[in-house]
Protein backbone atom coordinates (compact mmCIF):
# COMPACT_ATOMS: atom_id res chain seq x y z
CA UNK A 1 0.00 0.00 0.00
CA UNK A 2 1.42 3.31 -0.87
CA UNK A 3 0.01 7.12 -0.02
CA UNK A 4 1.04 10.54 -0.45
CA UNK A 5 1.57 12.26 3.08
CA UNK A 6 2.62 15.39 4.07
CA UNK A 7 4.67 16.98 7.17
CA UNK A 8 5.77 20.50 7.74
CA UNK A 9 9.52 21.22 8.36
CA UNK A 10 10.98 24.83 8.75
CA UNK A 11 7.25 26.27 8.10
CA UNK A 12 7.06 24.46 5.09
CA UNK A 13 5.14 21.48 3.88
CA UNK A 14 6.86 18.76 2.38
CA UNK A 15 5.57 16.16 0.40
CA UNK A 16 6.07 12.51 0.23
CA UNK A 17 5.09 9.16 -0.17
CA UNK A 18 4.03 6.28 2.72
CA UNK A 19 4.19 2.40 2.03
CA UNK A 20 3.67 0.13 3.81
CA UNK A 21 3.49 -3.64 3.52
CA UNK A 22 -0.02 -5.17 2.96
CA UNK A 23 0.44 -8.33 5.27
CA UNK A 24 1.61 -6.15 8.70
CA UNK A 25 -0.79 -3.85 10.67
CA UNK A 26 1.36 -2.93 13.55
CA UNK A 27 5.12 -2.68 14.66
CA UNK A 28 6.45 -2.43 10.94
CA UNK A 29 9.89 -1.49 10.63
CA UNK A 30 10.51 1.63 8.28
CA UNK A 31 12.76 3.28 6.38
CA UNK A 32 13.20 6.92 5.31
CA UNK A 33 15.12 7.79 2.14
CA UNK A 34 16.51 10.98 0.96
CA UNK A 35 17.26 11.94 -2.60
CA UNK A 36 20.04 13.48 -3.88
CA UNK A 37 20.84 16.86 -5.43
CA UNK A 38 17.84 17.79 -7.75
CA UNK A 39 16.18 15.03 -6.91
CA UNK A 40 13.04 13.63 -5.90
CA UNK A 41 11.78 10.75 -4.30
CA UNK A 42 11.56 8.77 -6.79
CA UNK A 43 14.64 9.14 -7.86
CA UNK A 44 16.07 8.94 -10.93
CA UNK A 45 15.26 6.47 -12.98
CA UNK A 46 12.92 5.76 -10.01
CA UNK A 47 15.80 3.94 -7.94
CA UNK A 48 13.83 5.04 -4.56
CA UNK A 49 10.32 4.00 -6.10
CA UNK A 50 11.75 0.70 -6.45
CA UNK A 51 13.61 0.38 -3.54
CA UNK A 52 10.24 0.80 -1.88
CA UNK A 53 8.41 -1.72 -3.48
CA UNK A 54 10.97 -4.46 -2.94
CA UNK A 55 11.32 -3.72 0.97
CA UNK A 56 7.34 -3.67 1.29
CA UNK A 57 7.67 -7.34 0.08
CA UNK A 58 10.02 -7.90 2.85
CA UNK A 59 7.51 -6.80 5.29
CA UNK A 60 9.70 -3.20 5.67
CA UNK A 61 7.72 0.21 4.82
CA UNK A 62 9.29 3.40 3.80
CA UNK A 63 8.62 7.26 3.58
CA UNK A 64 10.06 9.43 0.88
CA UNK A 65 10.05 13.03 1.19
CA UNK A 66 10.98 15.89 -1.48
CA UNK A 67 13.21 17.67 0.80
CA UNK A 68 12.27 22.04 0.84
CA UNK A 69 12.59 23.85 -2.37
CA UNK A 70 12.51 20.12 -4.24
CA UNK A 71 10.45 18.25 -6.52
CA UNK A 72 6.75 19.10 -5.04
CA UNK A 73 7.61 20.66 -1.64
CA UNK A 74 7.45 24.05 -0.63
CA UNK A 75 10.23 26.58 -0.66
CA UNK A 76 12.55 27.81 -3.09
CA UNK A 77 16.16 25.56 -4.08
CA UNK A 78 18.09 28.93 -4.05
CA UNK A 79 17.49 28.89 0.14
CA UNK A 80 18.20 25.19 0.39
CA UNK A 81 21.19 24.50 2.35
CA UNK A 82 23.11 21.33 3.76
CA UNK A 83 21.64 22.89 7.31
CA UNK A 84 18.03 22.62 5.82
CA UNK A 85 18.20 18.72 4.24
CA UNK A 86 19.54 18.13 8.17
CA UNK A 87 16.54 20.13 9.78
CA UNK A 88 13.99 18.31 7.08
CA UNK A 89 15.00 14.71 7.83
CA UNK A 90 15.09 14.94 11.64
CA UNK A 91 11.14 16.38 11.07
CA UNK A 92 10.15 13.56 8.98
CA UNK A 93 12.09 11.28 11.55
CA UNK A 94 9.34 13.67 14.09
CA UNK A 95 6.89 12.84 11.48
CA UNK A 96 7.45 8.83 11.48
CA UNK A 97 6.80 9.16 15.16
CA UNK A 98 2.94 10.19 14.88
CA UNK A 99 2.63 6.30 12.38
CA UNK A 100 1.28 4.72 15.05
CA UNK A 101 1.70 1.11 13.31
CA UNK A 102 5.22 1.88 12.78
CA UNK A 103 7.83 0.39 15.37
CA UNK A 104 9.47 3.36 16.60
CA UNK A 105 12.70 1.20 17.12
CA UNK A 106 12.96 0.23 14.35
CA UNK A 107 13.38 2.88 11.86
CA UNK A 108 16.44 3.40 9.39
CA UNK A 109 17.66 5.91 7.60
CA UNK A 110 18.88 5.86 3.97
CA UNK A 111 20.48 8.94 1.51
CA UNK A 112 21.76 8.78 -1.94
CA UNK A 113 24.21 11.51 -2.74
CA UNK A 114 24.02 14.81 -1.28
CA UNK A 115 21.00 12.97 0.92
CA UNK A 116 23.72 10.33 2.04
CA UNK A 117 25.83 13.34 2.61
CA UNK A 118 22.59 15.29 4.89
CA UNK A 119 21.64 11.74 6.35
CA UNK A 120 25.61 10.82 7.47
CA UNK A 121 25.55 13.90 9.21
CA UNK A 122 21.86 13.97 10.45
CA UNK A 123 22.65 10.46 11.93
CA UNK A 124 24.62 10.59 15.20
CA UNK A 125 22.04 13.54 16.05
CA UNK A 126 19.76 11.48 16.26
CA UNK A 127 21.08 8.02 16.47
CA UNK A 128 19.02 6.94 19.44
CA UNK A 129 15.76 7.52 17.10
CA UNK A 130 17.41 4.74 14.16
CA UNK A 131 18.47 1.53 13.84
CA UNK A 132 21.02 1.39 11.18
CA UNK A 133 21.58 3.76 8.09
CA UNK A 134 22.66 3.12 4.44
CA UNK A 135 24.21 5.34 2.45
CA UNK A 136 24.35 5.81 -1.58
CA UNK A 137 27.58 7.13 -2.98
CA UNK A 138 27.35 10.11 -0.20
CA UNK A 139 28.69 13.16 -1.90
CA UNK A 140 31.45 14.67 0.55
CA UNK A 141 32.80 15.36 -2.36
CA UNK A 142 30.37 18.89 -1.97
CA UNK A 143 31.65 20.19 0.90
CA UNK A 144 35.32 19.06 0.53
CA UNK A 145 35.83 20.49 -3.19
CA UNK A 146 33.62 23.94 -2.34
CA UNK A 147 37.18 24.94 -0.89
CA UNK A 148 38.79 24.52 -4.10
CA UNK A 149 35.79 26.87 -5.44
CA UNK A 150 34.13 24.01 -6.98
CA UNK A 151 30.24 22.81 -6.86
CA UNK A 152 28.99 19.88 -8.60
CA UNK A 153 31.20 20.35 -11.54
CA UNK A 154 30.66 24.48 -11.15
CA UNK A 155 33.30 26.91 -10.39
CA UNK A 156 32.79 29.74 -8.48
CA UNK A 157 34.86 32.66 -6.90
CA UNK A 158 35.09 30.97 -2.92
CA UNK A 159 36.49 34.58 -1.64
CA UNK A 160 33.80 36.67 -3.00
CA UNK A 161 30.98 34.19 -2.91
CA UNK A 162 28.04 34.98 -5.92
CA UNK A 163 24.39 35.33 -5.41
CA UNK A 164 23.75 31.82 -6.69
CA UNK A 165 25.72 29.28 -8.90
CA UNK A 166 23.85 27.66 -11.94
CA UNK A 167 23.12 24.03 -10.95
CA UNK A 168 21.63 22.97 -14.01
CA UNK A 169 19.17 25.18 -14.59
CA UNK A 170 18.83 25.35 -10.70
CA UNK A 171 19.46 28.61 -8.30
CA UNK A 172 22.01 26.97 -5.97
CA UNK A 173 22.12 29.99 -3.23
CA UNK A 174 25.15 31.70 -1.61
CA UNK A 175 24.05 30.45 2.12
CA UNK A 176 24.59 27.06 0.63
CA UNK A 177 28.26 27.34 -0.41
CA UNK A 178 28.77 29.87 2.74
CA UNK A 179 27.50 27.11 4.84
CA UNK A 180 29.35 24.53 3.26
CA UNK A 181 33.05 26.38 3.57
CA UNK A 182 32.45 25.49 7.10
CA UNK A 183 31.44 21.60 7.32
CA UNK A 184 33.59 18.69 7.34
CA UNK A 185 31.18 15.82 5.99
CA UNK A 186 34.10 12.94 7.90
CA UNK A 187 33.98 15.41 11.51
CA UNK A 188 30.47 15.43 11.53
CA UNK A 189 29.21 12.08 10.34
CA UNK A 190 30.97 10.63 13.53
CA UNK A 191 29.75 8.64 16.66
CA UNK A 192 27.09 7.31 15.00
CA UNK A 193 27.13 3.62 16.47
CA UNK A 194 24.78 1.55 14.80
CA UNK A 195 25.07 -0.78 11.64
CA UNK A 196 26.15 0.96 8.53
CA UNK A 197 26.21 -0.08 4.52
CA UNK A 198 27.51 1.82 2.29
CA UNK A 199 27.34 0.97 -1.73
CA UNK A 200 29.37 3.09 -3.93
CA UNK A 201 30.51 2.57 -7.66
CA UNK A 202 34.12 2.50 -8.83
CA UNK A 203 33.64 4.41 -11.99
CA UNK A 204 31.71 7.22 -10.01
CA UNK A 205 32.29 10.65 -11.74
CA UNK A 206 30.15 12.69 -9.79
CA UNK A 207 31.01 11.00 -6.48
CA UNK A 208 34.34 9.26 -7.13
CA UNK A 209 34.91 6.41 -5.52
CA UNK A 210 37.87 7.30 -2.96
CA UNK A 211 35.05 9.68 -1.13
CA UNK A 212 33.12 6.97 -0.35
CA UNK A 213 36.35 4.76 1.16
CA UNK A 214 36.79 7.43 3.28
CA UNK A 215 33.93 6.88 5.15
CA UNK A 216 35.31 3.49 5.67
CA UNK A 217 38.58 4.59 7.03
CA UNK A 218 37.43 7.52 9.15
CA UNK A 219 34.12 7.68 9.81
CA UNK A 220 32.94 4.29 11.15
CA UNK A 221 34.27 0.96 12.20
CA UNK A 222 35.01 -1.97 10.36
CA UNK A 223 32.78 -3.92 13.38
CA UNK A 224 29.41 -1.72 12.33
CA UNK A 225 29.93 -0.89 8.14
CA UNK A 226 29.49 -3.12 5.07
CA UNK A 227 31.07 -1.77 2.58
CA UNK A 228 29.81 -2.77 -1.23
CA UNK A 229 31.61 -1.99 -4.10
CA UNK A 230 29.47 -2.10 -7.72
CA UNK A 231 32.55 -2.58 -9.94
CA UNK A 232 32.62 -0.78 -12.75
CA UNK A 233 29.59 1.40 -12.02
CA UNK A 234 29.15 4.87 -12.33
CA UNK A 235 26.98 7.87 -9.50
CA UNK A 236 23.86 6.30 -11.36
CA UNK A 237 24.20 2.72 -11.23
CA UNK A 238 23.12 3.04 -15.19
CA UNK A 239 23.05 -0.53 -16.55
CA UNK A 240 20.19 -3.14 -15.30
CA UNK A 241 22.64 -5.56 -13.24
CA UNK A 242 24.52 -2.67 -11.48
CA UNK A 243 21.15 -1.30 -10.66
CA UNK A 244 19.58 -4.82 -9.11
CA UNK A 245 23.08 -5.30 -7.31
CA UNK A 246 22.27 -1.80 -4.94
CA UNK A 247 18.87 -2.73 -4.78
CA UNK A 248 19.73 -6.28 -3.98
CA UNK A 249 22.15 -5.52 -1.39
CA UNK A 250 20.07 -2.74 0.31
CA UNK A 251 16.85 -4.70 0.84
CA UNK A 252 18.82 -7.48 2.21
CA UNK A 253 21.11 -5.51 4.70
CA UNK A 254 17.83 -3.49 5.24
CA UNK A 255 15.40 -6.61 5.88
CA UNK A 256 18.10 -8.24 8.21
CA UNK A 257 18.60 -5.35 10.05
CA UNK A 258 14.91 -4.72 10.74
CA UNK A 259 14.96 -8.49 11.94
CA UNK A 260 17.88 -7.64 14.46
CA UNK A 261 17.08 -8.00 18.20
CA UNK A 262 19.19 -4.93 20.12
CA UNK A 263 20.51 -6.41 23.26
CA UNK B 1 -3.45 24.83 -4.06
CA UNK B 2 -1.79 21.57 -5.04
CA UNK B 3 -3.19 17.93 -4.37
CA UNK B 4 -2.21 14.71 -5.16
CA UNK B 5 -4.96 12.69 -7.51
CA UNK B 6 -5.47 9.34 -8.94
CA UNK B 7 -7.30 7.50 -11.98
CA UNK B 8 -7.11 3.70 -12.94
CA UNK B 9 -6.26 2.10 -16.30
CA UNK B 10 -6.12 -1.43 -17.05
CA UNK B 11 -5.97 -2.41 -13.09
CA UNK B 12 -2.83 -0.16 -12.68
CA UNK B 13 -3.00 2.96 -10.38
CA UNK B 14 -1.38 6.09 -12.22
CA UNK B 15 -0.74 8.70 -9.81
CA UNK B 16 -0.75 12.28 -10.29
CA UNK B 17 -0.71 16.10 -8.54
CA UNK B 18 -3.83 18.67 -10.01
CA UNK B 19 -3.07 22.17 -9.32
CA UNK B 20 -6.27 24.61 -8.49
CA UNK B 21 -5.70 28.14 -8.74
CA UNK B 22 -7.56 30.19 -5.88
CA UNK B 23 -9.75 32.77 -7.97
CA UNK B 24 -13.17 31.49 -6.68
CA UNK B 25 -13.90 30.96 -10.29
CA UNK B 26 -16.24 27.99 -10.65
CA UNK B 27 -14.29 26.64 -13.97
CA UNK B 28 -10.52 27.21 -15.07
CA UNK B 29 -8.63 26.65 -18.25
CA UNK B 30 -7.03 23.40 -17.42
CA UNK B 31 -3.11 22.09 -18.76
CA UNK B 32 -2.86 18.51 -18.92
CA UNK B 33 0.84 17.97 -19.00
CA UNK B 34 2.57 14.33 -20.35
CA UNK B 35 6.70 13.30 -18.56
CA UNK B 36 9.37 12.35 -21.11
CA UNK B 37 10.98 8.76 -21.23
CA UNK B 38 12.30 7.63 -18.05
CA UNK B 39 11.09 10.97 -16.17
CA UNK B 40 7.95 12.07 -13.67
CA UNK B 41 5.54 14.56 -13.31
CA UNK B 42 8.11 17.04 -11.94
CA UNK B 43 9.99 16.39 -14.56
CA UNK B 44 14.27 17.55 -15.11
CA UNK B 45 14.97 20.24 -12.15
CA UNK B 46 11.20 20.56 -11.76
CA UNK B 47 10.38 22.09 -14.58
CA UNK B 48 6.61 20.68 -15.23
CA UNK B 49 6.49 21.88 -11.38
CA UNK B 50 7.71 25.13 -12.05
CA UNK B 51 5.68 25.87 -15.00
CA UNK B 52 2.02 24.49 -13.16
CA UNK B 53 2.69 26.87 -10.33
CA UNK B 54 3.17 30.06 -12.72
CA UNK B 55 0.26 28.85 -14.47
CA UNK B 56 -1.70 28.54 -11.29
CA UNK B 57 -0.85 32.65 -10.48
CA UNK B 58 -2.53 33.21 -13.81
CA UNK B 59 -5.50 30.86 -13.41
CA UNK B 60 -5.11 27.92 -14.85
CA UNK B 61 -5.44 24.77 -13.64
CA UNK B 62 -3.07 21.95 -14.30
CA UNK B 63 -2.77 18.12 -14.26
CA UNK B 64 0.48 15.59 -14.37
CA UNK B 65 0.76 12.13 -14.08
CA UNK B 66 3.30 9.42 -14.07
CA UNK B 67 2.89 6.83 -16.70
CA UNK B 68 2.31 3.39 -16.33
CA UNK B 69 5.44 1.93 -14.93
CA UNK B 70 7.10 5.23 -14.14
CA UNK B 71 7.37 7.13 -11.48
CA UNK B 72 4.71 6.44 -8.47
CA UNK B 73 2.40 4.81 -11.01
CA UNK B 74 1.46 1.40 -10.72
CA UNK B 75 3.10 -0.93 -13.53
CA UNK B 76 6.25 -2.36 -14.68
CA UNK B 77 8.52 -0.02 -16.73
CA UNK B 78 9.77 -2.57 -18.97
CA UNK B 79 6.11 -3.05 -20.49
CA UNK B 80 5.73 0.57 -21.34
CA UNK B 81 5.33 1.57 -25.42
CA UNK B 82 4.74 4.50 -26.61
CA UNK B 83 0.91 2.98 -26.77
CA UNK B 84 0.42 2.41 -23.28
CA UNK B 85 1.38 6.16 -22.79
CA UNK B 86 -1.61 7.30 -25.74
CA UNK B 87 -3.94 4.59 -23.72
CA UNK B 88 -2.95 6.47 -20.15
CA UNK B 89 -3.17 9.52 -21.66
CA UNK B 90 -6.64 8.59 -22.92
CA UNK B 91 -7.43 7.50 -19.36
CA UNK B 92 -6.14 11.14 -18.14
CA UNK B 93 -8.16 13.16 -20.47
CA UNK B 94 -11.61 11.64 -19.55
CA UNK B 95 -10.30 11.51 -15.51
CA UNK B 96 -9.68 15.51 -16.16
CA UNK B 97 -12.72 16.16 -18.48
CA UNK B 98 -14.94 14.77 -15.54
CA UNK B 99 -13.48 17.33 -12.47
CA UNK B 100 -15.95 20.18 -11.49
CA UNK B 101 -13.61 22.29 -11.43
CA UNK B 102 -12.41 21.82 -15.10
CA UNK B 103 -13.47 24.15 -18.39
CA UNK B 104 -13.91 21.22 -20.67
CA UNK B 105 -14.06 23.64 -23.33
CA UNK B 106 -10.48 24.84 -22.44
CA UNK B 107 -8.40 21.75 -21.95
CA UNK B 108 -4.93 22.36 -23.00
CA UNK B 109 -2.34 19.62 -23.10
CA UNK B 110 1.64 19.63 -23.19
CA UNK B 111 4.13 17.22 -23.40
CA UNK B 112 7.87 16.52 -23.18
CA UNK B 113 9.98 14.59 -25.49
CA UNK B 114 8.36 10.93 -25.46
CA UNK B 115 5.64 12.81 -24.11
CA UNK B 116 4.95 15.52 -27.08
CA UNK B 117 4.75 12.41 -29.18
CA UNK B 118 1.92 11.47 -26.69
CA UNK B 119 0.41 14.43 -26.47
CA UNK B 120 0.78 15.33 -30.44
CA UNK B 121 -1.22 11.58 -30.84
CA UNK B 122 -3.91 12.69 -28.57
CA UNK B 123 -4.57 16.42 -30.02
CA UNK B 124 -5.00 14.23 -33.68
CA UNK B 125 -7.44 11.82 -32.32
CA UNK B 126 -9.04 13.68 -29.93
CA UNK B 127 -9.41 17.11 -31.78
CA UNK B 128 -13.02 18.36 -30.84
CA UNK B 129 -11.75 18.34 -27.27
CA UNK B 130 -8.89 19.51 -27.00
CA UNK B 131 -8.47 23.40 -27.18
CA UNK B 132 -4.34 23.70 -27.98
CA UNK B 133 -0.95 21.87 -28.42
CA UNK B 134 2.18 22.76 -26.73
CA UNK B 135 5.38 20.10 -27.09
CA UNK B 136 8.63 20.56 -25.88
CA UNK B 137 11.31 18.89 -28.00
CA UNK B 138 9.28 16.13 -29.21
CA UNK B 139 10.70 12.54 -30.34
CA UNK B 140 9.48 13.00 -33.43
CA UNK B 141 12.45 10.66 -34.32
CA UNK B 142 10.66 7.53 -32.58
CA UNK B 143 9.41 5.79 -35.38
CA UNK B 144 12.91 6.35 -37.29
CA UNK B 145 14.68 5.33 -34.57
CA UNK B 146 12.71 2.53 -33.42
CA UNK B 147 13.18 0.94 -37.15
CA UNK B 148 16.66 1.42 -36.57
CA UNK B 149 17.11 -0.27 -33.64
CA UNK B 150 18.19 2.92 -32.06
CA UNK B 151 17.38 4.17 -28.44
CA UNK B 152 18.33 7.43 -26.14
CA UNK B 153 21.50 7.40 -28.49
CA UNK B 154 22.38 3.65 -28.48
CA UNK B 155 22.37 1.45 -31.42
CA UNK B 156 21.37 -1.89 -31.09
CA UNK B 157 21.82 -4.55 -33.75
CA UNK B 158 18.08 -4.64 -35.03
CA UNK B 159 19.00 -8.23 -36.56
CA UNK B 160 19.91 -9.24 -32.71
CA UNK B 161 18.59 -7.66 -30.41
CA UNK B 162 19.19 -8.71 -26.85
CA UNK B 163 15.97 -9.97 -24.59
CA UNK B 164 15.73 -6.15 -23.10
CA UNK B 165 16.98 -2.49 -23.93
CA UNK B 166 19.10 -0.65 -21.17
CA UNK B 167 17.56 3.15 -20.38
CA UNK B 168 20.03 3.81 -17.69
CA UNK B 169 19.36 1.31 -15.68
CA UNK B 170 15.87 0.33 -16.44
CA UNK B 171 14.91 -2.42 -18.52
CA UNK B 172 12.86 -1.62 -21.50
CA UNK B 173 11.61 -4.36 -23.30
CA UNK B 174 11.10 -5.07 -27.26
CA UNK B 175 7.68 -4.14 -27.67
CA UNK B 176 8.92 -0.43 -26.62
CA UNK B 177 10.70 -0.82 -30.52
CA UNK B 178 7.93 -2.30 -32.34
CA UNK B 179 5.07 0.13 -31.28
CA UNK B 180 7.51 2.85 -31.92
CA UNK B 181 8.31 1.66 -35.52
CA UNK B 182 4.87 1.43 -36.40
CA UNK B 183 3.10 4.58 -35.15
CA UNK B 184 1.84 7.48 -37.30
CA UNK B 185 1.73 10.12 -35.37
CA UNK B 186 0.56 12.42 -38.11
CA UNK B 187 -2.62 10.51 -39.86
CA UNK B 188 -3.63 12.21 -42.64
CA UNK B 189 -7.75 12.57 -42.10
CA UNK B 190 -7.42 13.29 -38.58
CA UNK B 191 -4.94 16.08 -37.90
CA UNK B 192 -5.27 18.59 -34.76
CA UNK B 193 -6.70 21.82 -36.30
CA UNK B 194 -6.06 24.93 -33.29
CA UNK B 195 -2.70 25.92 -32.40
CA UNK B 196 0.27 24.28 -31.94
CA UNK B 197 3.20 25.54 -30.23
CA UNK B 198 7.05 24.17 -30.05
CA UNK B 199 9.53 24.57 -28.17
CA UNK B 200 12.46 23.31 -29.14
CA UNK B 201 16.23 23.55 -27.86
CA UNK B 202 19.07 24.38 -30.60
CA UNK B 203 21.49 22.06 -29.61
CA UNK B 204 19.43 19.24 -28.94
CA UNK B 205 21.46 15.75 -29.41
CA UNK B 206 18.64 13.31 -28.76
CA UNK B 207 15.81 14.91 -31.29
CA UNK B 208 17.83 17.25 -33.70
CA UNK B 209 16.50 20.38 -34.50
CA UNK B 210 15.57 19.80 -37.67
CA UNK B 211 12.81 16.92 -36.99
CA UNK B 212 10.25 19.04 -35.35
CA UNK B 213 9.97 21.15 -38.81
CA UNK B 214 7.35 18.55 -39.73
CA UNK B 215 5.00 20.20 -37.16
CA UNK B 216 5.41 23.70 -39.89
CA UNK B 217 4.54 21.44 -42.74
CA UNK B 218 2.09 19.80 -41.44
CA UNK B 219 0.23 22.57 -38.92
CA UNK B 220 1.57 25.47 -41.24
CA UNK B 221 0.41 28.93 -40.03
CA UNK B 222 -1.68 27.04 -36.81
CA UNK B 223 1.67 26.34 -35.83
CA UNK B 224 4.63 28.09 -33.99
CA UNK B 225 8.44 26.84 -33.18
CA UNK B 226 10.24 28.65 -30.51
CA UNK B 227 14.02 28.09 -30.55
CA UNK B 228 15.96 27.99 -26.88
CA UNK B 229 19.68 28.91 -27.81
CA UNK B 230 22.56 26.64 -27.03
CA UNK B 231 19.71 24.37 -25.16
CA UNK B 232 19.98 20.59 -25.34
CA UNK B 233 17.22 17.91 -24.75
CA UNK B 234 17.23 18.81 -20.95
CA UNK B 235 17.36 22.93 -21.20
CA UNK B 236 20.33 22.55 -18.39
CA UNK B 237 21.15 26.28 -17.68
CA UNK B 238 19.23 28.86 -15.78
CA UNK B 239 18.90 31.02 -19.33
CA UNK B 240 17.90 27.83 -21.41
CA UNK B 241 15.28 27.00 -18.42
CA UNK B 242 13.58 30.32 -18.39
CA UNK B 243 13.71 30.40 -21.85
CA UNK B 244 11.67 27.51 -22.18
CA UNK B 245 9.52 28.55 -19.09
CA UNK B 246 8.87 32.41 -19.80
CA UNK B 247 7.62 31.35 -23.26
CA UNK B 248 5.30 28.60 -22.53
CA UNK B 249 3.69 30.20 -19.85
CA UNK B 250 3.26 33.89 -22.09
CA UNK B 251 1.57 31.18 -24.99
CA UNK B 252 -0.89 30.83 -21.79
CA UNK B 253 -0.83 34.19 -20.67
CA UNK B 254 -2.09 35.28 -24.74
CA UNK B 255 -4.42 33.05 -25.01
CA UNK B 256 -7.69 34.51 -25.32
CA UNK B 257 -9.47 31.94 -22.29
CA UNK B 258 -6.56 33.71 -19.69
CA UNK B 259 -6.79 37.34 -21.09
CA UNK B 260 -10.43 37.66 -20.34
CA UNK B 261 -9.69 36.25 -17.12
CA UNK B 262 -6.97 37.93 -16.52
CA UNK B 263 -8.61 41.57 -17.32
Amino acid sequence: MKKPIECISGGLTLRGMLHLPDNRTENIPLVIMCHGLAGVKTEARFLFASLSKQLEQEGVGSVRFDFRGNGESDGQFIDMTIGTLIEDIINIRNFVKTLSNVDQQNVHLLGYSQGGLSAAIAAPQIKNQLKSLTLWAPAAVLTEEVHQGMFAGVAFNKDNLPEYIDVKGLKLGRSYLEEALKIDAYEYSKGFDKPVLIVHGTKDAAVPYEYGIRYKDEVYTAEQLTFVTVEGSSHTFEIPEYRKQLLDATTAFISSQAKRQEI
Amino acid sequence: MKKPISCVRGGHTLRGICHIPDKEQKQYPTLILFHDFTGNKTENRYLFTALCQHLEEVGFASFRFDFMGSGESDGSFDEMTVNTEIADAQTILSFVQSQEFVDSSQIHILGYGLGGVVATVLANAMKEQIASLCVWAPAINLPEDSRHGKLQGTQYDIKNLPPYLNAKGLKVGLQFLEDGATLDIFPENQLFDKTVFIVHGEKDALIPLGYVNIYLDIYGEKARLTVVSDASHTFETIDQRQGLLENTLSFYEGLDCVKGAIK
